[in-house]
């Protein structure tokens, strides 16, 4: 099963704790008056704002964010504590994966003891209580990591909960790795994770892997006697099934593209590759891909079969299914930590500054005569940035139109390997934002910036871009050489919420300022 | 704003007129649905300081929102029950205020609501359905209830 970001909900369970006076009396541990003051009241007062606090947490609660119903930890002025209510709620607390947490007077004694007996990230409830710092101190006191956090605002607990979800989202990342050689880095991306134990560990990324000869003998029909690499066993080679699917997603590539550059077989070889991946996936139960494109490319079986990667990535991203191009592990999580926040489909690429010097643009890859046309457009040439690879989608505002966009061979000589090329001049201002986890999983950049226009619309090869204009090239430059080449970005300015993100996964930030 | 001592005679004016609503239905023997809902509307009503005869308001949120708000426009020092009740949770004068309301009710009839289903009820017709059901866990009540009609 590929378990999407979207298909892993934050389970937020609302545990309230209050108190019962059985008798009419004023004093310190009392207030009020008139009928406040009779047996009866507190029940009511409790109800009350704990149906309000539900109500309001139905409403605020983002996507992804699933409140279930909520505990009510009581007692009378007795100041009675029963252990048959913690054996009442042990099941139900085990089930959550966060507390949201709300007592009136005389109870904080019975909070207390509930959040250690039941140790869980909770978050107070951000109005009016003086129970947010009592329990905030109590807790870092008892133990120091105790994640306990107390807003003071409902939107800055919406922030929360949304960063809480994506956290569990990258916990529950698990990455499909085609390789040929080594397990860790590709001859192309060593700056991907240089350790997945360690990953795993700190980030709860699991890796699963598939052998890349292995996925070449997939992509024909199955044979009685087995694939070569596999003789005698049964695998999950491309079926019927299979083939009906790929044409399905041929003839919508093609009747969605402004213009088609390829010949339908070729597109459908890169479509068939796509299926199997999600084939494997699915197997593998994994929510993330990436192969290595340059080691696979050199076994010249990409030119025998005649298909690139780009497409399969390209339709992931755009299924909001983090894609690396080059077995860059570190880029499937930069993209996962963008989606688990703003729900959208990624874009990644290689990205640099593109420097104006002495008069003119500094030579680059991503940079001819067409881009250079456009960027002197603009009258700026200052604080230019660009992301390039062939990978993007058709839809990054995630609506339901879509884009316009081509479709290119990557191979000139041949015209095989389907690229997306979206046309990003349609989106010229729409706000970016950027990202990417350092190898050693402990850094994380987060940028801005601004779409100027598409780049290498009329070539093939990896030649797609996106030129987009920051704030400060060279801070911009600086922040993301601690984590790397590729990054990936998403429409919008999701750099709070990347910012609350880096925070609770413990890692370094560097925001390009 | 009003006179103070003129606005104390007309709430213990409603008050009156109020308990006499809850009166009528502790006297009543054999108590239908349909006579506790007349009887209640008026008695909430009342002690909301609104004329039963002419409020066509059925929303209890609604209706103790514009009581909140018309006393606060009148002589804001009269809410004092509702604001010495807010006590140190961070509760509203608009929570206080259906609190205390509801807790008249429990104690004018001497049931315990399910205080859930009371603060939730939507419409004066919700909240004598609560009290309904609370009177028929009431060793005292529940032989006076006589159940024609929908109740």
């Amino acid at each position: 099963m590929i378990r999407k970001a979207a298909d892993i909900k934050l389970k937020v369970l609302p545990v309230y704790a209050a108190a019962e006076h059985l008798y009419y009396y004023e004093g310190p541990c009392r207030f009020g008056q008139g009928e406040a003051l009779q047996p009866g009241f507190d029940g009511i007062m409790t109800a009350q704002m704990i149906s309000d606090y539900n109500a309001k947490l139905k409403e605020i609660a983002p996507e992804g964010v699933e409140i279930m119903d909520h505990i009510l930890l009581k007692r009378t002025d007795n100041w009675d504590n029963n252990e048959a209510m913690y054996d009442e709620f042990a099941s139900v607390a085990a089930e959550a994966d966060v507390f949201f947490a709300m007592n009136r007077i005389a109870v904080d004694d019975l909070m207390e003891e509930f959040l250690t007996r039941f140790p869980k990230t909770t978050v107070f409830n951000p109005h009016g209580s003086f129970s947010s710092t009592v329990h905030y101190a109590s807790l870092k006191a008892y133990n120091p990591d105790y994640e306990f956090i107390a807003p003071i605002t409902w939107e800055t607990t919406i922030k929360i909960l949304r960063t809480l979800r994506a956290r569990k989202v990258i916990h529950n990342t698990r990455i499909l790795c085609i390789t040929r050689f080594g397990s860790n880095t590709s001859f192309s991306s060593v700056d991907a994770f240089h350790n997945h134990e360690d990953i795993a560990r700190r980030l709860g990324v699991r890796f699963r892997f598939v052998n890349l000869h292995e996925f070449f003998e997939d992509l024909h029909p199955a044979l009685p006697e087995g694939n070569i690499t596999t003789p005698g066993r049964k695998t999950w080679n491309i079926d019927d099934n299979d083939m009906e699917e790929v044409k399905k997603i041929t003839d919508e590539l093609i009747n969605g593209a402004e213009n088609n550059y390829m010949d339908r077989e070729q597109l459908e070889k890169s479509v068939k590759a796509f299926v199997l991946v999600r084939k494997l996936m699915d197997f593998k139960d994994c929510n993330g891909f990436t192969v290595p494109c340059p080691d696979a490319c050199s076994t010249r079986r990409l030119n025998e079969i005649g298909f690139t990667f780009c497409l399969t990535h390209s339709l992931n991203m755009e299924d909001q299914i983090p894609s690396a191009c080059e077995y860059d592990t570190a880029a499937v999580v930069s993209q996962q930590m963008l989606i688990a926040v703003s729900g959208k489909s990624p874009y990644m690429g290689n990205t640099i500054p593109v420097v104006y010097e002495d008069g003119q643009f500094a030579p680059n890859f991503a940079l001819e005569q067409e881009e250079i046309d456009k960027l002197l457009a603009t009258g700026d040439t200052s604080n230019i940035y660009y992301t390039q690879h062939s990978v993007s989608g058709r839809n990054y505002h995630n609506d339901n139109k879509g884009g316009k966009y081509d479709l290119r061979p990557f191979a000139l000589d041949q015209g095989f390997g389907a690229t997306i090329k979206y046309d990003f001049d349609q989106d010229k201002g729409q706000v970016l934002t950027l990202c990417r986890i350092s190898p050693d999983g402990k850094k994380l950049f987060i940028g801005k910036g601004e779409i100027i226009c598409s780049g290498g619309m009329n070539r093939g090869n990896c030649s797609h871009s996106v030129f987009y204009r920051v704030k400060d090239q060279y801070n911009t430059y600086v922040n993301q050489r601690i984590a790397g080449n590729h990054v990936s970005l998403v429409y919008g300015d999701y750099t709070d919420e990347l910012s609350h993100l880096a925070d609770m996964l413990g890692l370094e930030k560097y925001i390009a300022e | 704003m009003l006179d103070r001592a003129e606005i104390k005679k007309r709430i213990q004016y409603h008050r009156t007129l109020s308990d006499a609503e809850g009166e009528l239905i502790l006297k009543e023997e054999k108590i239908e649905f349909s006579f506790l809902n007349e009887h209640l509307r008026k008695y909430i009503l009342y002690r909301l300081h609104f004329d039963p005869a002419v409020e066509t308001d059925e929303d209890f949120n609604s209706l103790l929102k514009r009581s909140l708000e018309e006393a606060m426009a009148f002589h804001p020092d009269l809410l004092a029950e509702e604001r010495a009740a807010r006590s140190c949770d961070g509760a509203s004068t608009l929570v206080t205020k259906k609190a205390l309301l509801l807790q008249s009710i429990q104690r004018k009839f001497d049931i315990r609501l399910d205080a859930f289903k009371a603060v939730e009820g939507k419409t004066l017709t919700d909240i004598s359905k609560v009290i309904w059901e609370a009177m028929e866990q009431s060793p005292a009540w529940k032989d006076r209830l006589v159940y024609a009609g929908n109740t």
